[in-house]
C-alpha cells in the first residue's frame, strides 16, 4: 500500500530547502527569450535570478510555457512506478492552462496504472500562495491524513489563501495578459502603484493604485495584517523580484503591526517573475476568505 | 471513399493551422491573452504530420489512429493545443476501425470529436473551440440527407464553424471587448477548411512545403473576412400554429433567409421555432415569419450602434471632463478615461460656452469637471450653475499636473461618489512647479530676474529662482518645495520632446533634492510653461 507523492509546478516557488523539508517534488515549466529555452528551475539553475531580471530592466521579455505535455507525462508516471498516488497542486487556472493538461494526462495514466489515485487540485493562485498550500498537504500527510482527506481540505480551504502584491511597473503584466482591469485604469501612469489581489477565479486583480513605491510597500502590509487570520500561527512569505530591501521594509512594517509576526523572505521563480517583472513584492499569507477580501477593495 | 482519405485530411488540416498561426496568435484573448493560440495548435498538429511521414504511401491502419493521437497529445502545449488534441482523440477513435470514409461514420467522428473536446475541461466555456466544433457539427447533421456526400458534408462544416465562429463575441464577453472571434474557434475553422480542401482533385500529398509555408492569412474562406455586415441582430421565438405546421419546412426556410442576411440560426423544436438573423430589414423577416404563427419574443438590435459603443459611454452614470493645454496632455487624460477635454489653459482661456457645450457632449448623469488651471475654476463654477442636462462635481485642480495626480488613483468605472472623493484626497500635500521664461527684469519674492531667464515658480506664482536653462531651473525650483525630503515621485510635463530629453539627462540633480522619489518626464507639448511639474 503506498502514500502519496505530492507535487507542484514552476510557479509555487517552493525553495529547494522547502522542497526537501516538506518532500514536495514538482513539475518545470518552460520559459523562453527569442530562440533560447529554458526549464523553469526554481533553483535557477540555467540562468541565474540576478542575470533573469537585470536582463529584464534591460528590456529582455521572456514567454512561459505552461507545464508541457511530456514533463507531466514523465514525472507522473516516475511517481507512480514508486507505487504513491498523486496529488497535484497546480498554479491557478486564471493564470495558467496547467491544470487542464495535467487532467488530459491523469485520464491517460488510469489506463496503465488501474486504480490508482491522481488527484488535481486548482490553487487559484500561484507563488508561495500555492507553495504554502502544498506544504499544508505535506503536513496533513505527516499526520496521517489520506489523499482523499488532504485534497478535501485544500478544495474547501482554498479561497484563504491570499496574496497582496505590488509591481514597479503595470507593462510586464500587461503584456503576458495576467491581469484584470480596465484599460483607463492601466493609461499612462507615473510612479503610481498598482495593488494587486487574487481573485475567486485565481487571476491577479488590481484593487487601487497608490502614489509611490513606499506608500506602496506599506500598503501591503496594512492590507495584510487587516486581512490575515491567527498571525503568529503562520509563516508570511514575502516574495520580491530582485528587491530584497522593499521586501525588508515590507516584513519590517508587517512586523510592526503584528507584533511577532514570522516572515519568511524569498525571491520569485522565474515564471512569476516573467509575468510580474523586477522589484515586485508580493505578500502571502493564510487569511479571510477572498471574497472578503474582494469586497472590501 | 478509402479510409486512406484521412491522411490528406489531416495533413490539409495542419497546413491550413500552419498558414494562420499568426494571426491565431493575435487573434488570442482568452483564456489567458498572451498570443500563442496559433502556436499551440500548430504544436499539436506537427505531432499529425511527423506520424503521417513515417506512415508514408502505405495504408492505413487501426494501430496507426492510436498513434496520431498520442503524438498529437504529446507535442501539444497550452490550453488550445490540449483542447484541439482532446478532439482529434474523439475523432481519430471514432473512425480507427473503419475500412471507408463515408458522411455517416465521419458525421460519428465528428460527434465523438465534440465530446471529447467537452470533457478535457473542467469548466466548459462557451464561445470558444468547444462551441465551433460543436455547432459545426450540428449544422452539418441539419443538412444531412440521402445525397449528401463526405465533401459535401465538410462544406457544411464548414459553413456551420464559420457561422458558430461569428457568433462567438455573443457567447464570450472578453471577445466583444476586444472586438474579435475567437481564436481557438478561428483554429478549428482552419483546420476543417484544410481538412476540405484534400477533397479536391487537384490535392497533392505531400510534405516538402510543410516547414517553409510562410505564416499568412491565406484561406479566403475565414470567418469575419467577408466583408458586408448586416445592420439588425434579429431574434424571434415563434410558435407555429397548428395548421401550418405541417406545411413548415426549416430547410426551404433556411434557403428563404439567405436572401434576408446573414449568420442565421435557426432551431425548430416541435411548434416553437427559434431564430436569430443579422439582417438589413428586420420589418420584412417579422413579416415573413408571422405568417407561421404568433411571436412569443422578439429581439431586434441595432449593431451598427453596438459596435461603436466604446466602454466608456457604458459609463453613462458619471464621466470626466478636463481643460487641457497641450496635446501630450490631452492624450494623457483620455488614456485615464477622460470624455471630453476642452483645449485651453495658461495661454488661452476657455469660455463658459466652451466648458458647457462639452459637458453636454459628454452626457453623464454626473460629470466630474477638473478645470486644471486657477482662472478657470471660477469659469468652471458658471457652467455649474448653467448646466441642466447633468450635476456638475468640481474637482478644483490648479495645474494640469494636479489634474494628472487626481485622474491616477481613480477607476474611472467606480460611481461618482467614490471618484471625487479618491481625487479630492490625491491632491493632498501635492505641490505643482512652473518653469517659464520672464519676460520683464526686476526683483520678484526678492529673487533677481533678467528678461529672458528660466525661471521657477511654486504653486501660488512665488518666484523662487531664476536661471539660464529650464533644466537649472528645475532643479533649484526643486530644492524650495515644500517638505521636499519626502517627497516620493516627482513628474515633469515639458512643453517638447528635447526638454522631456534634457530632464531624463539630469535626474540626479534633481534626486539631491529628494533621494527616495522616482524620476519621470513625458511630453505635455504645454503652451507658456517649458516644465509644469507634479511633487507628491
Amino acid at each position: 500500500m503506498g502514500t502519496f507523492s505530492i507535487i507542484t509546478d514552476s510557479t509555487s516557488d517552493l525553495s529547494l530547502e522547502l522542497r526537501e523539508k516538506y518532500g514536495i517534488d514538482y513539475c518545470k515549466m518552460e520559459f523562453s527569450e527569442g530562440d533560447k529555452n529554458y526549464h523553469a528551475s526554481l533553483d535557477w539553475d540555467e540562468i541565474s535570478y540576478k542575470e533573469f531580471y537585470d536582463s529584464m530592466r534591460q528590456g529582455k521579455r521572456y514567454k512561459t510555457v505552461q507545464v508541457p505535455v511530456k514533463t507531466f507525462d514523465e514525472k507522473f508516471r516516475e511517481h507512480l512506478e514508486k507505487g504513491n498516488d498523486i496529488l497535484y497542486i497546480a498554479c491557478s487556472s486564471g493564470l495558467s492552462g496547467s491544470i487542464n493538461t495535467a487532467k488530459v494526462i491523469s485520464e491517460e495514466l488510469r489506463s496503465s496504472y488501474p486504480g490508482r489515485k491522481i488527484i488535481c487540485i486548482d490553487s487559484l493562485i500561484s507563488g508561495m500562495g500555492q507553495g504554502s498550500m502544498a506544504i499544508k498537504a505535506a503536513e496533513m500527510q505527516q499526520e496521517g491524513k489520506s489523499i482523499e482527506e488532504t485534497a478535501y481540505w485544500l478544495e474547501e480551504n482554498k479561497l484563504f489563501f491570499n496574496q497582496y502584491g505590488t509591481v514597479e511597473s503595470l507593462d510586464y503584466l500587461k503584456s503576458a495578459g495576467r491581469v484584470t482591469a480596465s484599460s483607463a485604469f492601466f493609461g499612462n501612469l507615473f510612479a503610481v502603484k498598482p495593488i494587486l489581489i487574487s481573485d475567486l477565479e485565481g487571476h491577479n486583480l488590481a484593487v487601487k493604485k497608490v502614489k509611490g513605491r513606499r506608500s506602496s510597500l506599506e500598503e501591503l502590509a496594512t492590507m495584510s495584517a487587516k486581512y490575515i487570520v491567527n498571525p503568529l500561527d503562520q509563516t508570511i512569505y514575502i516574495g520580491h523580484a530582485d528587491d530584497e530591501a522593499a521586501a525588508n521594509a515590507t516584513a519590517e512594517k508587517i512586523k510592526e503591526l503584528i507584533p511577532g509576526a514570522k516572515t519568511s523572505l524569498y525571491v520569485i521563480g522565474p515564471i512569476v517573475g516573467a509575468s510580474v517583472g523586477p522589484g515586485t513584492v508580493i505578500v502571502f499569507y493564510y487569511g479571510k476568505n477572498k471574497k472578503e477580501q474582494l469586497d472590501g477593495n | 471513399m478509402e479510409i486512406n482519405i484521412i491522411k490528406k485530411m489531416l495533413l490539409a488540416g495542419s497546413k491550413s493551422i500552419l498558414e494562420n498561426k499568426q494571426t491565431l496568435n493575435d487573434m488570442n484573448v482568452f483564456p489567458i491573452p498572451d498570443g500563442d493560440t496559433g502556436t499551440n495548435m500548430d504544436k499539436t498538429m506537427s505531432g499529425i504530420v511527423k506520424v503521417l511521414m513515417d506512415i508514408g504511401d502505405r495504408d492505413l491502419k487501426p494501430a496507426d489512429f492510436d498513434e496520431l493521437y498520442k503524438s498529437a497529445l504529446m507535442n501539444s502545449q497550452g490550453n488550445s493545443g490540449v483542447i484541439l488534441s482532446q478532439w482529434l482523440k474523439g475523432f481519430l477513435k471514432a473512425l480507427r476501425d473503419e475500412t471507408e470514409l463515408d458522411p455517416g461514420n465521419l458525421d460519428a467522428a465528428f460527434i465523438s470529436g465534440t465530446q471529447s473536446a467537452y470533457s478535457a475541461v473542467a469548466d466548459p466555456v462557451e464561445g470558444t473551440f468547444l462551441t465551433v466544433c460543436r455547432e459545426a457539427q450540428e449544422e452539418a447533421e441539419d443538412l444531412f440527407d440521402e445525397d449528401t456526400t463526405v465533401k459535401d458534408f465538410m462544406k457544411n462544416v464548414v459553413e456551420g464553424a464559420s457561422m458558430s465562429l461569428k457568433n462567438t463575441p455573443e457567447k464570450l464577453a472578453i471577445l466583444k471587448e476586444y472586438d474579435v472571434l475567437d481564436s481557438g474557434g478561428m483554429g478549428f475553422l482552419c483546420l476543417v477548411t484544410g481538412m476540405l480542401s484534400a477533397l479536391e482533385e487537384d490535392f497533392t500529398y505531400d510534405f516538402s512545403e510543410f516547414d517553409s509555408l510562410k505564416p499568412s492569412f491565406a484561406n479566403g474562406t475565414a470567418a469575419g473576412s467577408d466583408g458586408e455586415e448586416f445592420g439588425y441582430c434579429t431574434e424571434l421565438i415563434v410558435k407555429i400554429d397548428e395548421d401550418k405546421l405541417a406545411s413548415f419546412n426549416a430547410d426551404t426556410v433556411r434557403l428563404d433567409m439567405s436572401s434576408f442576411g446573414n449568420s442565421l440560426v435557426l432551431v425548430q423544436d416541435g411548434r416553437d421555432l427559434k431564430i436569430h438573423i443579422h439582417t438589413l430589414k428586420p420589418e420584412e423577416i417579422l413579416a415573413y415569419y408571422h405568417r407561421f404563427g404568433e411571436f412569443q419574443k422578439l429581439k431586434i438590435e441595432n449593431m451598427t450602434l453596438q459596435h461603436n459603443e466604446n466602454f466608456l459611454t457604458a459609463m453613462q452614470d458619471c464621466a470626466i471632463v478636463a481643460v487641457a493645454d497641450g496635446d501630450g496632455i490631452e492624450k494623457l487624460y483620455k488614456s485615464l478615461g477622460v470624455k471630453q477635454i476642452v483645449r485651453g489653459g495658461q495661454s488661452d482661456n476657455v469660455s463658459v460656452q466652451k466648458l458647457l457645450d462639452a459637458c453636454t457632449a459628454a452626457s453623464a448623469k454626473h460629470i466630474i469637471l477638473l478645470p486644471n488651471n486657477k482662472n478657470i475654476i471660477m469659469t468652471a463654477e458658471k457652467v455649474r450653475e448653467l448646466c441642466t442636462d447633468s450635476v456638475i462635481h468640481i474637482v478644483p485642480t490648479k495645474s494640469m499636473a494636479e489634474g494628472y495626480c487626481a485622474l491616477s488613483l481613480i477607476d474611472c468605472n467606480a460611481n461618482c461618489d467614490v471618484i471625487e472623493k479618491t481625487m479630492i484626497e490625491s491632491l493632498n500635500g501635492v505641490h505643482t512647479g512652473f518653469v517659464s521664461v520672464a519676460d520683464k527684469t526686476g526683483t520678484y519674492n526678492g529673487v533677481e530676474v533678467k528678461a529672458g531667464d528660466h525661471i521657477g515658480v511654486i504653486d501660488d506664482d512665488i518666484i523662487v529662482c531664476s536661471a539660464n536653462d529650464p533644466v537649472t531651473a528645475l532643479i533649484e525650483l526643486t530644492k524650495h518645495i515644500p517638505g521636499i525630503r519626502d517627497v516620493e515621485s516627482v513628474t515633469a510635463f515639458a512643453s517638447t520632446d528635447v526638454l522631456v530629453t534634457h530632464v531624463q539627462a539630469n535626474i540626479t540633480g534633481i534626486k539631491n533634492s529628494c533621494p527616495d522619489a522616482e524620476i519621470s518626464a513625458a511630453y505635455g507639448g504645454q503652451g507658456i510653461y517649458d516644465l509644469v511639474v507634479l511633487y507628491q
